[in-house]
């Protein structure tokens, strides 16, 4: 009954679109076939006197009425998404005449973009120049005896911490290469294809399981998982870093890599490094930085350990890489399910969850 | 290949149907020799059941045959051009084999997925030069003529450093790439195995089995369950394929960052231009020439055997126009993680569905002809 009101509910708002969807004409088309097929034989039925076919083919033609509410229902369902969607999607930024999806898709890659760019700016300024420092070593050769002594070793515990923050960077960044490609997916193939498709299928007795299915993803990834992008990218946009005592990274605007490739702070002409780290003076550590040779590798070090720089880089990606996107195909998983009920048939979405 | 052995598949189908019926037939005449009611009711029985088995699978191999004689042409030519995976007009066609208008339904799907795994295996071997050549960057080190002014008589004394050995945070990036996209490349591969396995036609030979075993006592629901994982495998999985070809393109995903994707995959071995190596070597060579001048003739020579060593060098270690900058390697790394994320979602992603539907179809028919299939462990192995 709730699923009949819930379809009822959707009904009345398929008079609210204004243009016919792409995907309506294949629907009809699956409709009339289904039924054309049902028609034959339910007159086959007359012919051979089989009572069970006649009661099957009368059973079938209620699921090819139940389909032709479904496509009420959708259309309402898209109506309501386009307007509901992009009402909120405005509320969070959208501009006007962006879909539900459009502006998923937007938030999506401006995220990417800016953890890109972010990790680029942590990688030429932070990572590079610390693992350059750390790795320096003295050599002394007299005569045959020689010494190496890893002096500026010290910064490797720096180094990890930040090699180990770059890797989280990325793997976030990848996350959410794949929430950009999964919501293409949704937009170019599941709702436009694989939707109609499903409504085929689901009109046939024996396709009907399959049918269930396809539209089940269809409408799971097409309106619950961007609009879930949306509302946790609102959700975290909602409360802005300054209140949580969080800055945007600032990373130090010393050491970068020119674009000529070469290494501000080396002299490339003498190989003498001038400030960061002189491995032969390790009395210098003891000092805190304040002794001659320590300046830029101490300067890194707070960028890194300070509040500009960890915090947010924390939130930024743990929250905006990887947390939102797990919350958003969690949910989308979590509607699956109940969908491909609601659509007529059961099937177990725990591997697909797996592989998300 | 089915197509070629569809009419075979007819005839064993009808023999398998002669021969279930004379054996109703001799259970029917037992019946009425022995005057036992139940073999006459189980022959009346299963005289229905041997024409639904055969039924089904008449229509099976007629929807079979019909996607044998399906011209991908005309499907593919429902869309614009400028999209349609056969077309010379649009840029992201298929290529790696490049799929006919002319192939069948079943062809095609290969041939999809022969592109599928060409552009996952070409992701994997940029995602391994580039991790080798962050490796090979990141233990880079250079040793500096101490002191300058003494033209480095001293030998190696001075400092060591790794001015790129930063970039070890790549290598753990793109090895966790790599493991993905080699999980990617894999599923790929299963699925051509699977459609490989499906399409030539040895699945197909459970059709007339199920028509002898769905009426045999205690057998139909394996007769049934046969039949559905049939219909499952040989329509529902070509279609979805069918379906995913002409909509989904990884190509067209990537865009412009596929010559990137592919130029970085046939980079192992370019090496990384280290600039600073470059102008010491210039300096070594300028300072072991002046002190030369400075040497007697037997230290000229010397020099002149060094300075032939340190062109040697220089030859080595200058930067040519094709070598990795670090710019470059960025700019790769970020094509071959979006591809990476491409791959994954193209194979993996989709393959669940597949198989999720295929299992569903399954399900839904085995249910209606007495035996309710459950692929989920299947489909947890795939």
């Amino acid at each position: 009954m709730k699923r009949l009101l819930l379809l009822l509910f959707l009904f009345s708002l398929s008079f609210a679109v204004d243009e016919t969807p792409e995907w309506i004409p294949i629907a009809l088309l699956a409709v009339i076939a289904g039924l054309g097929v049902l028609i034959i034989f339910y007159l086959i039925s007359y012919v051979v006197e089989a009572d069970q076919m006649r009661a099957m083919a009368i059973s079938e033609m209620w699921q090819v009425v139940i389909t032709g509410v479904m496509i009420a229902g959708l259309i309402g369902a898209q109506a309501l998404a386009t307007e509901f969607g992009s009402g909120m999607a405005k509320d969070f930024g959208a501009e006007d005449g962006d879909t539900h999806m459009d502006f998923a898709i937007k938030v999506t890659q401006e995220t990417v973009g800016y953890q890109w760019t972010t990790l680029m700016d942590f990688t030429n300024n932070i990572v590079l120049p610390m693992g350059d420092l750390a790795s320096l070593s003295g050599n002394c050769w007299l005569f045959g005896v020689a010494f190496t002594y890893s002096g500026c070793s010290s910064i490797n515990v720096p180094f990890s911490s930040a090699s180990l923050a770059a890797r989280t960077m990325a793997m976030a960044i990848l996350a959410l290469n794949s929430q950009l490609v999964l919501l293409n997916l949704a937009s170019r193939f599941f709702f436009p294809v694989l939707l109609p498709l499903g409504l085929f299928l689901r009109t046939f007795h024996v396709t009907r399981g399959t049918g269930g299915v396809l539209i089940a993803f269809a409408v799971a990834f097409y309106f619950v998982y961007p609009l879930a992008t949306i509302i946790t990218k609102g959700m975290s946009d909602e409360v802005p870093l300054s209140a949580l005592g969080i800055h945007y990274p600032e990373p130090p605007a010393i050491n970068q890599v020119g674009a000529d490739e070469t290494w501000e702070f080396s002299n490339v002409y003498t190989f003498e490094v001038p400030a960061e780290c002189d491995p032969f003076k390790t009395y210098d550590y003891g000092d805190g930085g304040q002794v001659e040779g320590f300046g830029y590798t101490q300067t890194q070090i707070n960028y890194l350990l300070n509040e500009n720089m960890l915090d947010p880089l924390l939130f930024i990606f743990m929250m905006g890489g990887i947390f939102n996107p797990a919350l958003s195909i969690l949910m989308a998983l979590a509607v699956l399910r109940p969908l491909t009920r609601v659509f007529g048939t059961e099937v177990d979405v725990s591997a697909l969850g797996k592989v998300s | 290949m089915v197509c070629a052995d569809i009419g075979w598949l007819y005839s064993l189908s009808l023999l398998s149907l002669g021969m279930t019926l004379v054996v109703i037939g001799v259970a029917y005449a037992l019946g009425q020799l022995l005057s036992n009611p139940q073999f006459n009711v189980w022959a009346k029985t299963e005289i229905f059941q041997v024409f639904v088995s055969f039924f089904f699978v008449l229509l099976v191999l007629f929807l079979s045959d019909s996607l044998c004689h399906f011209r991908y042409g005309d499907l593919a030519g429902l869309g614009p051009a400028e999209t349609n995976p056969t077309s010379a007009s649009n840029p992201y066609a298929y290529a790696h084999p490049s799929i006919s208008a002319d192939d069948n339904v079943i062809n095609a799907s290969g041939k999809y997925l022969a592109n599928v795994a060409y552009f996952i295996n070409t992701e994997m071997r940029a995602a391994r030069s580039l991790y080798g050549i962050s490796e090979e960057a990141s233990r880079y080190s250079r040793t500096p003529c101490m002191p300058a002014a003494t033209f480095c008589l001293y030998g190696t004394s001075g400092y060591t450093v790794r001015p790129y050995s930063g970039l070890s945070s790549w290598v753990q990036i793109l090895g966790f790439s790599l493991y993905t996209d080699t999980a990617s490349y894999l599923t790929v591969l299963i699925q051509m195995a699977l459609l490989a396995f499906v399409s030539g036609g040895g699945i197909m030979a459970y059709l007339p089995l199920a028509i002898v075993l769905r009426s045999l006592p205690l057998m139909r629901q394996l007769g049934g369950g046969l039949l559905a994982i049939c219909v499952a495998l040989f329509l529902i999985y070509p279609a979805l394929l069918t379906m995913e070809s002409l909509f989904w393109n990884p190509y067209q995903m990537l865009g412009d960052g596929w010559s990137t994707l592919a130029d970085a995959a046939d980079s192992m071995g370019r090496g990384f231009t280290y600039v600073t190596a470059g102008a010491y070597a210039e300096t070594m060579a300028a300072a072991l020439l002046l002190a030369g001048a400075l040497l007697d003739i037997a230290a000229i020579i010397a020099v002149v055997v060094s300075a032939g060593f340190v062109s040697a060098i220089l030859a080595i270690i200058s930067a040519a126009s094709d070598q990795w900058t670090l710019t470059s390697l960025h700019a790769a790394i970020q094509v071959s993680m979006q591809a990476s994320s491409i791959s994954f979602l193209t194979a993996t992603f989709l393959l669940s569905l597949n198989i999720i539907a295929i299992g569903a179809s399954a399900r839904e028919l085995g249910r209606l002809l007495g035996q309710e299939v459950d692929l989920s462990r299947l489909m947890q192995v795939l």
